[in-house]
């Protein structure tokens, strides 16, 4: 017996660190180091510098953020969840149009929004243009629609791009769990009308939260559209103390309140779904028989269910398109254009396929090795989603920043040459910046990939006498090859929109496809601004057929 | 010197928890080379648990799981399962959808010069008669069909022992008979030594050359299906295996005493009792026990009634094939043929091997 213990022993100790749970344990310190700096830096700063930023930027720019996301969260929930139930519930012609159309949204940054709509409403704009010459005005001293650059403006346009979040969370609630529900509902004597208030709502109140909580993640994010309509935001905040006032304890300080703002949304996501294991425990799916409309209601329907299709990217996609088209026309297509057209592409495609070696290995290491130190690895690696791009950039510059100047220092004193600004000045700085904000979406999709094979596959492979790592060669790659794909076109996609970490790290002289649209918006000018917003439109399509055709793959699996 | 030959699978208290439930308490047994094993048990009871710890994909805490007389786990050792040439047959087959039904069964032979490979996957192939199916994908075929590619994969590496999880169960009942047979002749005539495990007992006492009934974690009884059937050492094996009446008894010196009868009481016992009447041991009698009936179903050949006799609590449940034409509430007599009739203590945890009493 004794022997067994001594064997059992060296057992529970021996950890075998695969170069996968090596890797996964590398993408979390690396995910962990900006946030962590943060908290450093903020705390141990304690001049003069907290009372000014408490004094004069905090109160202000937390009110305006505050208005902002309560009023984004707000209109995405009623436009988002209102979507969701009318295609859902109701069957009208256009109706599958309607259904993936309403996802377009996704493909059109908060910035490109607010560029698009700063001179479509402008006073001398087309639509106020029309609008006069329809009530007869001739000039904009007589009529003038409100200002858009303002409150109210920054809330209608983050919450008519943003709702597809939570038309999406809340659909699918709604495909995979009303119908039996609405059905006994309906025995049980609840009218139609009563189910929406009565169950769907209720129901959806989950998802619901998941969706509105990714809508104002990406609301606090933004930096171009909240500057665009001169709302000063905590972001913004960070943004201009930063670079106008180059005060970086500062923005770092801010950026602990954005932090805070953060854990307050993910707690609230959290609280809100509780139960959520309960509800998603349901049979089986399928799908609830829609009711069917004709004649005036049909046409309301189509026309309540296009509203924020068009608001959201039909009227800046065609302003783009015709701007573009004006530039080509008047100018051609610019160096500078192309010159940041390639920039974007190489600095995503570096930035995609690190995110995909990380995501898979943090992945495969929690499935090899189940425990609680490759899952806390697992949550730690996807903490930066959470972090908005200024935040994780301030995270980020300063211990990059420090490694640089130290390397500079001992390769002079060593080697008598400089290597400069070798992470910042490299772009490399930019790359970690991408691969700490997404990985959380290549290790979650690739994680959903792999948990759709069966372990039985893994047991199956060793017992054919496969190791770990051939195994994934010849069964865990070709199967999860669709979850990889998806997983790096969403990736290359959000490095492409990215805008607040690519402003601030990006090195001297590098422009991206946002940062060049985001400077001329800045400066006024509008050259090459439009062309380079419809790039991004268009291939910020791509992930958003990708979404259409999974939902499509999963009614048609009902 | 006569040796005995090693044993091909040797398991010695292998214990395994998960958390503070015991998977497997000790459980020891040996398997001798072409033998062909049936794990039995209700679900959870630890079977699956083991295959998977002789198949390596599970460790365990104690104890020592040996191949051939080589230890591949236990004593600080563990032999990874893609070395331990140990074949597993998993419940939903798992093929690998995206290789074909050849790529499949060639997937273990990873090591083999090319050549051999191909000449031992045709042979696995023509073997088991199913060359139409080798180029298809596993979603091409049927669920009979995929367990014959299944059991042609988990075979084609020539294994030392074949672990099959629930390998039948995911079979229509008619189809089910044949597989089953097919599958225990070909591994028959392969030489194969095998476990296979299952819920249902009574694939377990047709299948295996040895029956081993495990139940939360621990091996109740080993034996082969005869003697584990006719004469289990457990109240809870004779339960296992066929539908019992459990009616308490009283012991009157040689004689124990219930309320179908009087049979011979066996030797050294003490303690309250329980006789153990299997439903087809009671017959029709009109010396027997008064009863009424409560209840009748056919079952096809046999016909089940349920019986109310003076005295139980319980109804008591008769299988006969004599077409008797009664309803609900008629009376009977019922008599109990004695050497069908098993006894065990009252308190069923007790390890309670009663010798039978002479008749």
């Amino acid at each position: 017996m004794s022997s067994f213990a001594a064997g059992r022993l060296t057992r529970r100790h021996r950890i075998r660190i695969t170069p996968w749970a090596a890797l996964a344990f590398a993408a979390a310190a690396l995910a962990l180091l900006p946030v962590a700096t943060i908290a450093l830096t903020a705390t141990a700063n304690t001049g003069t510098l907290w009372t000014h930023v408490i004094a004069n930027v905090l109160p202000q720019a937390t009110w305006n953020t505050g208005v902002l996301l309560l009023g984004t969260g707000i209109i995405a929930t009623c436009v988002g969840t209102g979507a969701a139930w009318l295609v859902t519930a109701y069957d009208f012609k256009g109706r599958g149009i309607l259904e993936w159309a309403l996802l377009l949204p996704l493909a059109v940054p908060t910035y490109i929004m607010a560029y698009a709509y700063l001179d479509v409403l402008s006073p001398l704009g087309a639509i106020q243009g029309g609008i006069r010459w329809m009530l007869g005005y001739s000039s904009p001293r007589e009529f003038r629609l409100p200002d858009i650059r303002s409150m109210w403006g920054a809330v209608l346009i983050f919450g008519f791009v943003l709702y597809p979040y939570v038309y999406l969370t809340t659909r699918a609630m709604f495909m995979t769990q009303a119908a039996n529900l609405v059905e006994v509902s309906r025995t049980l004597g609840v009218g139609r009308a009563g189910i929406f208030w009565r169950v769907a709502l209720p129901l959806a109140r989950p998802a619901i939260a998941v969706g509105v909580a990714l809508v104002l993640m990406e609301a606090l994010n933004d930096v171009g559209a909240a500057q665009f309509l001169g709302i000063r935001t905590l972001t913004a905040s960070v943004y201009t103390t930063w670079i106008v006032r180059t005060d970086l304890p500062g923005a770092a300080q801010i950026a602990i309140a954005m932090l805070i703002v953060v854990i307050a949304l993910i707690v609230l996501e959290r609280w809100a779904r509780r139960n959520q294991r309960f509800a998603t425990s349901a049979q089986r799916a399928r799908q609830m028989v829609p009711q069917k409309l004709k004649g005036v209601p049909a046409l309301v329907a189509l026309g309540l269910g296009a509203l924020p299709i068009i608001i959201g990217f039909v009227g800046p996609a065609t302003y783009l398109v015709l701007e573009a088209i004006k530039r080509i026309e008047f100018a051609g297509v610019s160096p500078a254009l192309i010159r940041a057209t390639i920039n974007t592409v190489t600095v995503s495609a570096i930035a995609t396929v690190v995110v995909l070696v990380l995501g898979f290995a943090i992945a495969y290491a929690a499935r090899l090795h189940p425990g609680r130190a490759t899952n806390g690895a697992a949550r730690i690696a996807t903490l930066g989603y959470a972090v908005p791009g200024t935040v994780l950039a301030i995270g980020i510059l300063i211990p990059v920043a420090a490694f640089d100047r130290t390397l500079d220092g001992l390769m002079r004193e060593w080697f008598g040459v400089s290597t400069g600004l070798l992470i910042l000045g490299s772009g490399a700085a930019l790359i970690y910046a991408y691969t700490a904000r997404f990985l959380a979406i290549s290790s979650g999709g690739i994680e959903a990939g792999l948990s759709r094979i069966p372990t039985s596959y893994d047991h199956a492979a060793r017992t054919l006498g496969h190791s770990s790592t051939s195994a994934l060669w010849r069964v865990h790659l070709p199967l999860s090859r669709p979850a990889l794909t998806a997983a790096g076109l969403l990736v290359f996609v959000d490095c492409m929109k990215e805008l607040p970490a690519t402003l601030l790290l990006r090195p001297l002289n590098f422009e991206s496809l946002a940062t060049l649209l985001y400077g001329e918006a800045a400066r006024g000018t509008y050259e090459d601004a439009a062309l380079a917003a419809l790039i991004i439109v268009v291939i910020g399509i791509l992930p958003v057929v990708l979404l259409a055709r999974m939902g499509r793959t999963d009614a048609d699996r009902v | 010197m006569n040796e005995k030959p090693l044993p091909t699978l040797s398991l010695k208290s292998v214990t395994r928890s998960f958390g503070s439930v015991m998977a497997l308490n000790a459980v020891s047994f040996d398997i001798a080379k072409g033998e062909i094993v049936c794990l039995v048990g209700q679900s959870g009871c630890g079977k699956s648990t083991l295959l998977r710890v002789i198949a390596g994909v599970e460790e365990i805490d104690r104890g020592a799981v040996t191949l051939a007389g080589e230890t591949v786990n236990g004593e600080g050792i563990f032999v990874e399962p893609e070395h331990r040439n140990v074949g597993f047959m998993f419940q939903d087959y798992a093929l690998f959808p995206h290789l074909t039904a050849r790529q499949n069964i060639g997937f273990g032979l990873n090591g083999m010069r090319r050549k051999d490979a191909v000449a031992r996957v045709e042979d696995i192939i023509a073997r088991l008669g199913i060359a139409s199916l080798a180029d298809r994908y596993p979603h091409q075929l049927s669920g009979g069909e995929q367990q014959r590619i299944a059991l042609a994969r988990a075979l084609a590496p020539q294994p030392r022992v074949l672990l099959m999880d629930e390998p039948f169960s995911n079979l229509d009942r008619g189809l089910r008979d044949t597989i089953r047979r097919e599958t225990i002749a070909l591994l028959r005539a392969l030489g194969t030594t095998a476990i296979i495990v299952t819920h249902d007992p009574e694939e377990a006492l047709a299948l295996g050359d040895k029956v081993v009934l495990m139940h939360k974690g621990k091996v109740i009884e080993t034996g082969t299906g005869d003697a584990i059937y006719s004469f289990p050492q457990t109240a809870y094996a004779a339960a296992f295996f066929s539908q019992v009446n459990k009616i308490p008894a009283r012991r009157s010196g040689d004689w124990l005493d219930c309320a179908l009868g009087r049979f011979p009481a066996p030797c050294g016992s003490s303690g309250p009792l329980q006789v153990f009447i299997r439903p087809q041991a009671l017959t029709f009698s009109d010396t027997g026990a008064e009863a009424r009936v409560s209840g009748r179903v056919l079952l096809g050949e046999i016909e089940e009634v349920t019986l109310d006799v003076d005295g139980l609590d319980e109804p008591v449940v008769m299988r006969t094939s004599a077409r008797c034409g009664l309803d609900v509430g008629h009376s009977v007599r019922i008599g109990v043929d004695p050497k069908d009739v098993l006894v065990f203590a009252a308190d069923e945890s007790a390890r309670s091997a009663l010798p039978r009493g002479q008749v």
